[in-house]
Protein backbone atom coordinates (compact mmCIF):
# COMPACT_ATOMS: atom_id res chain seq x y z
CA UNK A 1 0.00 0.00 0.00
CA UNK A 2 1.03 3.68 -0.61
CA UNK A 3 2.18 5.96 1.66
CA UNK A 4 -0.65 8.16 0.38
CA UNK A 5 -3.19 5.28 1.74
CA UNK A 6 -1.57 5.10 5.19
CA UNK A 7 -1.33 8.97 5.52
CA UNK A 8 -5.10 8.47 5.21
CA UNK A 9 -5.12 5.71 7.91
CA UNK A 10 -3.33 8.22 10.29
CA UNK A 11 -5.45 11.58 9.55
CA UNK A 12 -8.78 9.24 9.85
CA UNK A 13 -6.96 8.10 13.48
CA UNK A 14 -6.54 11.26 14.47
CA UNK A 15 -10.08 13.06 12.85
CA UNK A 16 -11.98 9.78 15.59
CA UNK A 17 -9.59 10.93 18.40
CA UNK A 18 -10.44 14.46 18.09
CA UNK A 19 -13.45 14.31 17.69
CA UNK A 20 -13.93 11.78 21.38
CA UNK A 21 -11.64 14.18 22.88
CA UNK A 22 -14.15 17.37 21.97
CA UNK A 23 -17.02 15.74 23.16
CA UNK A 24 -15.38 14.63 26.38
CA UNK A 25 -14.10 18.14 26.58
CA UNK A 26 -17.61 19.39 25.47
CA UNK A 27 -19.26 17.76 28.42
CA UNK A 28 -16.72 18.41 31.54
CA UNK A 29 -17.30 22.23 30.91
CA UNK A 30 -20.89 22.18 29.84
CA UNK A 31 -21.99 20.06 32.47
CA UNK A 32 -23.61 17.91 30.13
CA UNK A 33 -24.73 14.22 30.94
CA UNK A 34 -22.08 12.09 29.48
CA UNK A 35 -23.72 9.71 26.92
CA UNK A 36 -21.35 6.28 27.21
CA UNK A 37 -21.25 3.61 24.29
CA UNK A 38 -21.52 1.31 27.02
CA UNK A 39 -23.74 0.14 30.02
CA UNK A 40 -23.24 1.37 33.45
CA UNK A 41 -21.38 4.33 35.23
CA UNK A 42 -17.91 2.82 33.48
CA UNK A 43 -17.71 6.16 31.33
CA UNK A 44 -18.86 8.75 34.18
CA UNK A 45 -16.45 6.49 36.89
CA UNK A 46 -12.84 6.83 34.81
CA UNK A 47 -14.29 10.55 33.17
CA UNK A 48 -14.84 11.80 36.90
CA UNK A 49 -11.67 9.95 38.38
CA UNK A 50 -8.43 11.84 39.61
CA UNK A 51 -6.21 10.17 36.29
CA UNK A 52 -8.50 12.05 34.11
CA UNK A 53 -6.75 15.36 33.84
CA UNK A 54 -3.09 16.49 33.06
CA UNK A 55 -2.25 18.89 35.99
CA UNK A 56 -5.75 19.97 35.96
CA UNK A 57 -6.46 19.79 31.82
CA UNK A 58 -9.29 17.78 31.02
CA UNK A 59 -8.27 14.87 29.46
CA UNK A 60 -10.83 15.87 26.46
CA UNK A 61 -8.54 18.85 25.90
CA UNK A 62 -5.28 17.09 26.00
CA UNK A 63 -6.63 14.70 23.59
CA UNK A 64 -7.74 17.54 21.42
CA UNK A 65 -4.42 19.25 21.54
CA UNK A 66 -2.68 15.91 20.80
CA UNK A 67 -4.88 14.97 17.58
CA UNK A 68 -5.01 18.01 16.18
CA UNK A 69 -0.69 18.17 16.32
CA UNK A 70 -1.05 14.78 15.15
CA UNK A 71 -3.48 15.64 12.36
CA UNK A 72 -1.23 18.81 11.38
CA UNK A 73 1.77 16.56 11.08
CA UNK A 74 0.43 13.73 9.11
CA UNK A 75 -1.17 16.07 6.96
CA UNK A 76 2.48 18.37 6.03
CA UNK A 77 4.61 16.92 3.58
CA UNK A 78 8.41 16.43 4.22
CA UNK A 79 10.78 13.75 6.08
CA UNK A 80 10.56 16.25 9.57
CA UNK A 81 7.32 15.71 9.24
CA UNK A 82 6.60 12.48 9.08
CA UNK A 83 9.44 11.62 11.54
CA UNK A 84 7.30 14.12 14.55
CA UNK A 85 4.04 12.22 13.19
CA UNK A 86 5.46 8.89 14.47
CA UNK A 87 7.09 10.20 16.97
CA UNK A 88 3.40 12.17 18.61
CA UNK A 89 1.54 8.90 17.56
CA UNK A 90 3.89 6.85 19.59
CA UNK A 91 4.11 9.26 22.35
CA UNK A 92 0.40 9.09 22.59
CA UNK A 93 0.16 5.45 22.41
CA UNK A 94 2.21 4.36 25.01
CA UNK A 95 0.13 7.18 27.60
CA UNK A 96 -2.67 6.18 26.37
CA UNK A 97 -1.54 2.35 27.09
CA UNK A 98 -0.91 4.07 31.04
CA UNK A 99 -4.20 5.72 31.16
CA UNK A 100 -5.88 2.29 30.05
CA UNK A 101 -3.80 0.61 33.29
CA UNK A 102 -5.15 2.51 35.22
CA UNK A 103 -8.21 2.32 34.24
CA UNK A 104 -9.19 -1.38 34.73
CA UNK A 105 -6.70 -1.81 37.36
CA UNK A 106 -6.83 1.17 39.72
CA UNK A 107 -10.50 2.15 38.30
CA UNK A 108 -11.43 -0.58 37.55
CA UNK A 109 -13.91 0.43 35.26
CA UNK A 110 -14.56 0.43 31.75
CA UNK A 111 -14.89 3.52 30.05
CA UNK A 112 -15.93 3.05 26.11
CA UNK A 113 -15.04 6.34 24.82
CA UNK A 114 -11.59 5.88 25.99
CA UNK A 115 -11.72 2.68 24.04
CA UNK A 116 -12.47 4.59 21.07
CA UNK A 117 -9.85 6.64 21.56
CA UNK A 118 -7.16 4.01 21.98
CA UNK A 119 -8.57 2.56 18.66
CA UNK A 120 -7.86 6.18 16.80
CA UNK A 121 -4.17 6.41 18.37
CA UNK A 122 -3.48 2.74 17.40
CA UNK A 123 -4.73 3.79 13.90
CA UNK A 124 -2.83 7.37 13.49
CA UNK A 125 0.46 5.01 15.03
CA UNK A 126 0.33 2.06 12.64
CA UNK A 127 -0.59 4.90 9.62
CA UNK A 128 2.22 7.24 10.74
CA UNK A 129 4.66 4.59 10.66
CA UNK A 130 4.14 2.66 7.66
CA UNK A 131 3.71 5.82 5.95
CA UNK A 132 7.15 6.89 6.85
CA UNK A 133 8.37 3.05 6.09
CA UNK A 134 6.33 3.68 2.58
CA UNK A 135 8.04 7.34 1.81
CA UNK A 136 11.15 5.82 2.89
CA UNK A 137 10.96 2.76 0.10
CA UNK A 138 10.15 5.89 -1.96
CA UNK A 139 13.22 7.65 -1.28
CA UNK A 140 15.38 9.23 -4.36
CA UNK A 141 11.84 8.87 -6.22
CA UNK A 142 9.31 10.46 -4.38
CA UNK A 143 8.92 11.70 -0.94
CA UNK A 144 7.27 14.21 -0.78
CA UNK A 145 3.64 12.27 0.61
CA UNK B 1 34.51 33.94 -8.64
CA UNK B 2 32.70 31.17 -6.40
CA UNK B 3 32.70 27.92 -8.36
CA UNK B 4 29.39 26.51 -8.83
CA UNK B 5 28.98 22.91 -7.00
CA UNK B 6 27.75 20.10 -9.46
CA UNK B 7 24.23 19.16 -8.32
CA UNK B 8 25.08 15.48 -9.04
CA UNK B 9 28.53 15.44 -6.68
CA UNK B 10 28.37 14.35 -2.86
CA UNK B 11 27.96 16.75 0.02
CA UNK B 12 31.26 17.67 1.29
CA UNK B 13 32.66 16.14 3.83
CA UNK B 14 31.47 17.82 7.30
CA UNK B 15 28.11 18.63 5.74
CA UNK B 16 24.83 17.89 8.08
CA UNK B 17 22.67 17.64 4.83
CA UNK B 18 20.92 14.72 4.52
CA UNK B 19 19.78 12.77 0.78
CA UNK B 20 16.62 14.96 0.51
CA UNK B 21 18.52 18.12 1.28
CA UNK B 22 17.38 18.48 4.63
CA UNK B 23 19.96 20.11 7.37
CA UNK B 24 19.96 16.83 9.41
CA UNK B 25 19.92 13.14 8.31
CA UNK B 26 17.12 11.06 8.89
CA UNK B 27 18.84 9.11 11.72
CA UNK B 28 19.20 12.76 13.49
CA UNK B 29 15.53 13.46 13.26
CA UNK B 30 14.49 10.45 14.61
CA UNK B 31 16.60 11.32 17.26
CA UNK B 32 15.63 14.52 18.17
CA UNK B 33 11.48 13.50 17.70
CA UNK B 34 11.94 10.98 19.59
CA UNK B 35 13.83 12.78 22.48
CA UNK B 36 10.73 15.13 22.44
CA UNK B 37 8.18 12.54 22.76
CA UNK B 38 9.96 10.98 25.03
CA UNK B 39 10.21 14.29 27.04
CA UNK B 40 6.43 14.65 26.39
CA UNK B 41 5.51 11.25 27.37
CA UNK B 42 6.64 11.65 30.94
CA UNK B 43 5.47 14.89 31.15
CA UNK B 44 1.90 13.71 30.82
CA UNK B 45 2.83 10.88 32.95
CA UNK B 46 3.41 13.05 35.72
CA UNK B 47 1.26 15.35 34.89
CA UNK B 48 -1.81 12.97 36.17
CA UNK B 49 0.07 12.26 38.79
CA UNK B 50 0.08 16.06 40.22
CA UNK B 51 -3.11 16.14 39.85
CA UNK B 52 -4.22 12.90 42.02
CA UNK B 53 -4.19 14.31 45.44
CA UNK B 54 -2.20 13.71 48.47
CA UNK B 55 -2.68 16.82 50.06
CA UNK B 56 -4.36 16.20 53.25
CA UNK B 57 -3.97 19.75 55.13
CA UNK B 58 -7.30 20.27 57.26
CA UNK B 59 -9.91 22.38 55.66
CA UNK B 60 -11.54 25.43 57.61
CA UNK B 61 -15.13 25.12 59.04
CA UNK B 62 -14.24 21.54 60.57
CA UNK B 63 -15.16 22.59 64.17
CA UNK B 64 -18.70 23.94 63.11
CA UNK B 65 -19.25 20.67 61.25
CA UNK B 66 -18.01 18.58 64.02
CA UNK B 67 -20.62 20.67 66.47
CA UNK B 68 -23.29 20.41 63.97
CA UNK B 69 -23.67 16.14 63.46
CA UNK B 70 -21.97 15.43 66.75
CA UNK B 71 -23.82 12.82 69.14
CA UNK B 72 -26.49 12.30 66.24
CA UNK B 73 -26.43 8.46 65.05
CA UNK B 74 -25.28 8.16 61.53
CA UNK B 75 -25.91 4.95 59.63
CA UNK B 76 -24.93 5.08 55.83
CA UNK B 77 -26.97 7.70 54.26
CA UNK B 78 -29.12 8.21 57.57
CA UNK B 79 -29.00 11.16 59.95
CA UNK B 80 -30.78 10.45 63.21
CA UNK B 81 -32.39 7.72 65.67
CA UNK B 82 -33.27 5.18 63.01
CA UNK B 83 -36.86 4.83 64.85
CA UNK B 84 -37.88 8.37 64.55
CA UNK B 85 -41.44 8.71 63.79
CA UNK B 86 -40.84 11.05 60.64
CA UNK B 87 -38.62 10.70 57.85
CA UNK B 88 -37.10 13.88 55.62
CA UNK B 89 -35.21 12.37 52.26
CA UNK B 90 -33.05 15.00 50.55
CA UNK B 91 -32.86 14.73 47.07
CA UNK B 92 -29.47 16.82 46.47
CA UNK B 93 -26.87 17.39 43.62
CA UNK B 94 -23.53 18.76 45.47
CA UNK B 95 -23.27 21.07 42.83
CA UNK B 96 -26.51 22.90 43.40
CA UNK B 97 -26.45 26.39 45.17
CA UNK B 98 -29.79 26.27 46.67
CA UNK B 99 -28.91 22.77 47.88
CA UNK B 100 -26.00 24.73 49.66
CA UNK B 101 -28.48 27.15 50.85
CA UNK B 102 -30.60 24.50 52.23
CA UNK B 103 -28.17 23.03 53.78
CA UNK B 104 -26.34 25.64 55.70
CA UNK B 105 -29.60 28.04 56.74
CA UNK B 106 -32.46 25.04 56.83
CA UNK B 107 -30.21 21.81 58.27
CA UNK B 108 -29.08 23.29 61.44
CA UNK B 109 -32.35 24.40 62.74
CA UNK B 110 -33.83 20.68 61.41
CA UNK B 111 -31.12 19.58 63.34
CA UNK B 112 -31.43 20.82 66.53
CA UNK B 113 -35.24 20.85 66.45
CA UNK B 114 -35.91 17.52 65.24
CA UNK B 115 -33.31 15.01 64.80
CA UNK B 116 -31.42 15.97 67.98
CA UNK B 117 -34.97 15.26 70.05
CA UNK B 118 -35.47 12.02 68.14
CA UNK B 119 -38.30 13.06 65.86
CA UNK B 120 -36.97 13.26 62.80
CA UNK B 121 -34.94 10.92 60.51
CA UNK B 122 -33.14 12.27 57.39
CA UNK B 123 -31.76 10.47 54.48
CA UNK B 124 -29.50 11.45 51.95
CA UNK B 125 -29.73 10.86 48.14
CA UNK B 126 -27.90 12.33 45.22
CA UNK B 127 -27.93 13.01 41.97
CA UNK B 128 -25.70 14.17 39.37
CA UNK B 129 -27.86 15.95 36.97
CA UNK B 130 -25.11 18.97 37.03
CA UNK B 131 -22.01 17.03 35.47
CA UNK B 132 -19.10 14.79 36.16
CA UNK B 133 -18.12 16.77 38.79
CA UNK B 134 -21.38 16.10 40.76
CA UNK B 135 -20.96 12.81 40.33
CA UNK B 136 -17.09 12.43 41.54
CA UNK B 137 -18.62 14.36 44.52
CA UNK B 138 -21.41 11.99 45.25
CA UNK B 139 -18.99 8.82 45.16
CA UNK B 140 -17.07 10.33 47.23
CA UNK B 141 -19.39 11.10 50.09
CA UNK B 142 -21.19 7.44 49.56
CA UNK B 143 -17.84 5.97 50.07
CA UNK B 144 -17.95 8.11 53.56
CA UNK B 145 -21.17 6.90 54.57
CA UNK B 146 -19.82 3.32 54.27
CA UNK B 147 -18.23 4.83 57.69
CA UNK B 148 -21.13 6.45 58.60
CA UNK B 149 -19.51 9.98 57.62
CA UNK B 150 -21.45 11.28 54.88
CA UNK B 151 -23.62 14.43 56.24
CA UNK B 152 -20.29 16.06 57.85
CA UNK B 153 -18.81 14.86 53.99
CA UNK B 154 -21.97 16.63 52.10
CA UNK B 155 -21.31 19.44 54.37
CA UNK B 156 -18.07 19.96 54.46
CA UNK B 157 -18.48 19.81 50.31
CA UNK B 158 -21.12 22.45 50.47
CA UNK B 159 -19.05 25.30 52.29
CA UNK B 160 -16.33 24.64 49.58
CA UNK B 161 -18.94 25.58 46.60
CA UNK B 162 -17.61 26.98 43.68
CA UNK B 163 -19.12 27.24 39.92
CA UNK B 164 -20.49 24.27 38.27
CA UNK B 165 -18.01 21.93 36.56
CA UNK B 166 -15.03 24.93 37.41
CA UNK B 167 -13.17 22.54 38.89
CA UNK B 168 -13.82 23.00 42.59
CA UNK B 169 -14.87 19.53 43.06
CA UNK B 170 -10.90 17.93 42.95
CA UNK B 171 -9.28 15.15 44.07
CA UNK B 172 -7.55 17.48 46.46
CA UNK B 173 -10.25 18.79 48.24
CA UNK B 174 -12.52 15.35 48.75
CA UNK B 175 -8.87 14.14 49.94
CA UNK B 176 -8.24 16.89 52.57
CA UNK B 177 -12.27 16.65 53.69
CA UNK B 178 -11.20 12.97 54.20
CA UNK B 179 -8.76 13.69 55.89
CA UNK B 180 -10.00 16.71 58.12
CA UNK B 181 -12.68 14.22 58.96
CA UNK B 182 -10.28 11.78 60.10
CA UNK B 183 -12.07 9.40 58.21
CA UNK B 184 -10.10 5.76 57.39
CA UNK B 185 -8.61 7.12 54.29
CA UNK B 186 -7.26 3.91 52.80
CA UNK B 187 -10.63 2.26 53.68
CA UNK B 188 -12.34 5.20 51.91
CA UNK B 189 -10.03 4.97 48.75
CA UNK B 190 -10.86 1.50 48.27
CA UNK B 191 -14.79 2.33 48.28
CA UNK B 192 -14.11 4.77 45.77
CA UNK B 193 -14.29 1.48 43.32
CA UNK B 194 -16.87 -0.33 45.70
CA UNK B 195 -19.45 -1.88 43.66
CA UNK B 196 -22.01 -1.21 46.66
CA UNK B 197 -21.43 2.57 46.65
CA UNK B 198 -21.99 2.73 42.62
CA UNK B 199 -25.30 0.46 42.95
CA UNK B 200 -26.66 3.13 45.20
CA UNK B 201 -26.49 6.02 43.36
CA UNK B 202 -28.00 3.55 40.75
CA UNK B 203 -31.08 3.71 43.11
CA UNK B 204 -30.86 7.16 44.19
CA UNK B 205 -31.58 7.80 40.44
CA UNK B 206 -34.27 5.37 39.84
CA UNK B 207 -35.96 6.38 42.82
CA UNK B 208 -35.53 9.76 42.49
CA UNK B 209 -36.94 9.27 38.63
CA UNK B 210 -40.00 7.23 40.15
CA UNK B 211 -41.41 9.72 42.40
CA UNK B 212 -40.77 12.30 39.86
CA UNK B 213 -38.46 14.57 41.37
CA UNK B 214 -37.44 17.37 38.97
CA UNK B 215 -35.05 19.50 40.55
CA UNK B 216 -32.99 20.23 43.58
CA UNK B 217 -33.46 20.25 46.56
CA UNK B 218 -36.26 17.97 46.48
CA UNK B 219 -38.23 16.21 49.00
CA UNK B 220 -40.13 13.43 50.03
CA UNK B 221 -41.68 13.85 53.68
CA UNK B 222 -44.10 11.59 56.00
CA UNK B 223 -43.88 9.16 58.67
CA UNK B 224 -41.54 6.97 59.10
CA UNK B 225 -44.15 3.57 59.21
CA UNK B 226 -46.49 5.12 56.47
CA UNK B 227 -46.45 6.41 52.39
CA UNK B 228 -44.11 9.20 51.97
CA UNK B 229 -44.91 12.04 49.80
CA UNK B 230 -42.68 14.17 47.45
CA UNK B 231 -43.22 18.07 48.89
CA UNK B 232 -41.34 21.32 48.08
CA UNK B 233 -40.62 23.76 50.53
CA UNK B 234 -41.96 27.77 49.80
CA UNK B 235 -38.21 28.86 50.12
CA UNK B 236 -34.70 27.83 51.47
CA UNK B 237 -35.71 29.80 55.25
CA UNK B 238 -35.83 27.36 57.84
CA UNK B 239 -39.81 27.98 58.73
CA UNK B 240 -40.82 26.79 54.83
CA UNK B 241 -39.62 23.22 56.05
CA UNK B 242 -40.08 23.20 59.61
CA UNK B 243 -43.89 24.10 59.08
CA UNK B 244 -44.19 21.20 56.76
CA UNK B 245 -42.41 18.69 59.25
CA UNK B 246 -44.64 20.25 61.97
CA UNK B 247 -47.70 19.35 59.52
CA UNK B 248 -46.79 15.60 59.38
CA UNK B 249 -45.96 15.62 63.34
CA UNK B 250 -49.60 16.95 63.87
CA UNK B 251 -51.04 14.47 62.02
CA UNK B 252 -49.12 11.50 63.97
CA UNK B 253 -50.65 13.30 67.30
CA UNK B 254 -53.86 12.93 65.98
CA UNK B 255 -53.38 9.35 65.85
Amino acid sequence: MTARFWQFAALLGALLGAGVSAYLAYVHYSGASLACPTSGHGCELVQSSRYAQVVGVPMGVVGLVGYAVMFVCTLLRGEAARVAAVAIAASGFLFSAYLAVMEYVVIDAFCGWCAISKLAITLCLIGAVMRLKAAQGLAGNDTSI
Amino acid sequence: MRARRDKTSPPPVGSTRGRSGSRFSARAKIRLFGGIAIVVLLGLIVGTRLGTGGDTSPIGGVDEIEQLFTGIPQEGVTLGDPNAPVTLIEYADLQCPHCKRWASSTLPVVVSDYVRTGKLKIVFRGLSFLGQESFMGLVAVQSAAEQNMLWPFVHALYAHQGDENSGWLSAELLDRIAASLELDLERWQADLMNDKVIARIDADEKRAADVGVEGTPSFELGPSDGALSLVAPRSTEPEATTALIDSVLAELAKR
